[in-house]
């Protein structure tokens, strides 16, 4: 290591810390030229059909890698594929493309490239940075849809790359960024970005360190140059003296060890500084997620989504195929609590061979304990016989969903008498004592709860569906997603009196809906009362690190200052400060993330 | 038809609010135009209207033609009105 040590400011747009040899990625992924190419014009229809046919395989292409990154992701970043979906089924270009084919006989792939490179050239010239950007998602996608046409063969990164390297690119298009294999991809440098670029986005959801605006003379290294990128500063070194290595290694090591230490802290205890517990839990829907839910220290599943199970069954899976099931999760859990919410599914999610219900809105239709009492009780009977069985073997507990009404309870309880004296009758082991729980996850419910919680062993607080239904909101539906709030004093009214109704009943409550592992509510959740959180695994060591920095005193009077509040832009307020006081190195990466 | 609209949120006609738009343009089987001082984008576009590049401040005129016009025209000055939203 002859040479000199060399020092570039440069942008940061995700921190962290990488030290490495580079791999250098040219931009031939990109297309930038296609050659001119007529046909005749009995060929135009032909034309048109590869060029519908490279749209629609495009945007499978993107649907699927959406699927592939969904729980990677924030909901947030997911957006990026939507305005690349938007991108591919834009009228305007759709038209421009259509007749370049029909009047100009030009060929699909030149068309496409033609009518695309208008947009990129207008939007490049933009002032406001944010749209500027915004030609990197129209050069992003027309390349994909081009890949479909042959001009631009073999550039797959991940064969590409030996070896754990920083990238360095000239530029790096969203999907590539999705794209980069994390296990091989320290971080990396690119040329040309921005801090509000969807490459950024994505590179601070992978956690990958990343820069941009580097060198030129970068791109000219030898590979084995060893760099150093320096996501928090901005600065990108090259050849870095020993002394510069040390610091660099030390600075490396403080950052990753924020993380890893939120794995170490795995085993502890969710335990405020004042003493309060509440009990970790995951929610989970196969059995291969029990070994990610132990990973991250979870101590219970809070929530097992059983129509998961049936969705992947050409059939509803039989009696003794659900007992196996369930009896394999007690065990994987050692004896530790599993929920198992019952069948909840609405016309929409089971397909035509089972459920065969057109419904005008699914969301308000016969869907969940409504289903299974009315349509499907024969297939809802079998799932409790399965569940009666398999309570033999550990503490299973049954949880209804989309309850509304007490009488829903009641009529639950009487079936699962009847399954229990049937199968007394066949001298077959079950639990006699299987402990019931219910969802709260509509106003009505919660509205109730006083009636409810007396007739059921726990309470289950499903957010998603409160918030959609007391907001009267689509979550699906983006133009009203503003009106998502599980901070409006109306959703937390719903959730005190929930837990009200538990503390007077003896029983306890849980929340595990979205909201749970959001750090951001966690302070509320707890001064609220509640006594579990269920959550994807990977979210429980953040949601840890938050409950081991608070007092529950803090969090009591946060919650009660909530309440008081007219909006979820006050509550969110105030929590926001909370956190930033009690932990601010979480306070840090999720105001990054809610900054945009 | 037509009405005038001024972009009032703070990002102006960045991608969601083109987005919402085109989005909302699709309901309608109205011809739906906006004007930025001559340079006219169809509403179903959302890069038509990325590329106005229409910053906060700046005055559009909203113009329906069809069936449902006066519809699409109300729904799409409402976005503007609401400021798409923004916190």
């Amino acid at each position: 290591m002859s040479s000199q040590e060399k020092v570039f400011q440069v942008t940061p747009i995700s921190p962290g810390i990488a030290i490495g040899k580079t791999i250098k990625i040219g931009t031939s992924h990109l297309v930038e030229h296609v050659p001119e190419r007529f046909v005749a014009e009995h060929e135009t229809a032909n034309e048109l059909e590869k060029f519908h046919d490279a749209i629609k395989k495009t945007k499978n292409s993107i649907n699927q890698l959406k699927e592939r990154l969904k729980n990677k992701l924030a909901t947030s970043d997911e957006a990026i594929f939507d305005t690349h979906l938007m991108i591919l089924e834009d009228m305007a270009l759709i038209t421009d493309v259509e007749n370049l084919i029909n009047t100009e006989h030009k060929a699909a792939e030149c068309a496409i490239f033609e009518a695309s490179e208008r947009y990129v050239k207008v939007l490049e010239d933009i002032a406001d940075p944010y749209l500027r950007e915004r030609a990197a998602d129209v050069r992003d996608v027309r390349s994909r849809v081009l890949e479909n046409f042959h001009v631009n063969e073999g550039n797959s990164l991940e064969k590409n790359i030996s070896g754990r390297r920083i990238v360095v690119a000239d530029e790096l298009t969203p999907s590539e960024t999705a794209h980069l294999p994390q296990d091989k991809v320290l971080g990396f440098a690119v040329n040309v970005g921005s801090p509000t670029s969807h490459t950024a986005i994505l590179a601070r959801s992978m956690r990958m360190p990343a820069v941009v605006g580097m060198p030129e003379e970068l791109m000219n290294l030898d590979p084995d140059t060893e760099i150093i990128i320096d996501g928090f500063a901005g600065r990108l070194i090259i050849n870095p003296s020993d002394h510069t290595l040390d610091i660099y290694s030390l600075k490396a090591q403080e950052a990753n060890d924020f993380y890893s230490s939120l794995l170490e802290e795995a085993e502890l205890l969710a335990e405020t500084q004042d003493g309060f517990i509440v009990q970790l839990a995951g929610n989970i829907e196969k059995l291969e997620d029990v070994g990610e839910l132990k990973k991250f220290g979870g101590e219970a599943v809070g929530l097992f989504r059983s129509e998961i199970s049936f969705l992947s069954y050409p059939a509803p899976p039989s009696e003794e195929e659900q007992f196996k099931l369930y009896k394999e999760l007690l065990s994987r859990m050692d004896g530790r609590m599993v929920v198992v919410r019952t069948l909840d599914v609405g016309g929409d999610k089971l397909n035509d061979s089972v459920f065969r219900h057109q419904e005008q809105n699914p969301f308000l239709g016969l869907r969940g304990i409504r289903l299974c009492l009315k349509a499907k009780q024969d297939i809802f009977r079998t799932q409790l016989r399965a569940l009666l069985r398999a309570g033999v073997y550990g503490d299973l507990k049954i949880m209804l969903p989309m309850l509304t009404s007490v009488h829903e309870i009641v009529e639950v309880k009487n079936i699962i008498e009847e399954l229990k004296t049937e199968l007394k009758k066949e001298k077959t082991d079950f639990s006699r004592k299987i402990s019931i729980g219910a969802m709260i996850e509509t106003p009505a419910s919660a509205l109730l709860v006083d009636h409810i919680a007396p007739l059921v062993d726990f309470l289950s607080i499903g957010t998603n569906d409160l918030v959609q239904y007391t907001m009267a909101i689509d979550r699906s539906n983006d133009l009203v997603t503003y009106l998502y709030q599980p901070a409006n004093p109306a959703i937390l009214e719903l959730i005190g009196r929930t837990v009200i109704a538990a503390k007077e009943n003896n029983i306890w409550v849980s929340v595990c809906g979205q909201m749970a592992s959001d750090p951001l509510y966690t302070p509320l959740l707890l001064g609220l009362g509640v006594n579990e959180l269920s959550m994807d695994p990977a979210s429980l060591s953040i949601i840890r690190r938050v409950i081991r920095s608070l007092k529950m005193s803090e969090a009591e009077f946060l919650a009660s200052e909530a309440l008081k509040c007219k909006s979820s832009v006050d509550v969110r307020k105030m929590s926001v400060e909370l956190l930033r006081k009690t932990v601010p190195e979480i306070a840090d990466i999720i105001i990054m993330e809610n900054e945009r | 038809m037509e009405r005038e609209v001024t972009v009032m949120n703070a990002l102006g006609l960045h991608a969601r609010p083109a987005a919402m738009i085109a989005k909302c343009a699709s309901g309608y089987s109205s011809e739906i135009m906006l004007n930025k001082s001559g340079e006219i984008t169809n509403c179903k576009s959302i890069l038509g209207i990325m590329t106005l590049s229409a910053g906060k401040g700046t005055t559009l005129i909203i113009s329906a033609e069809g069936d449902d016009a006066e519809d699409a025209l109300n729904a799409i000055y409402n976005l503007f009105q609401t400021k798409f939203d923004e916190e």
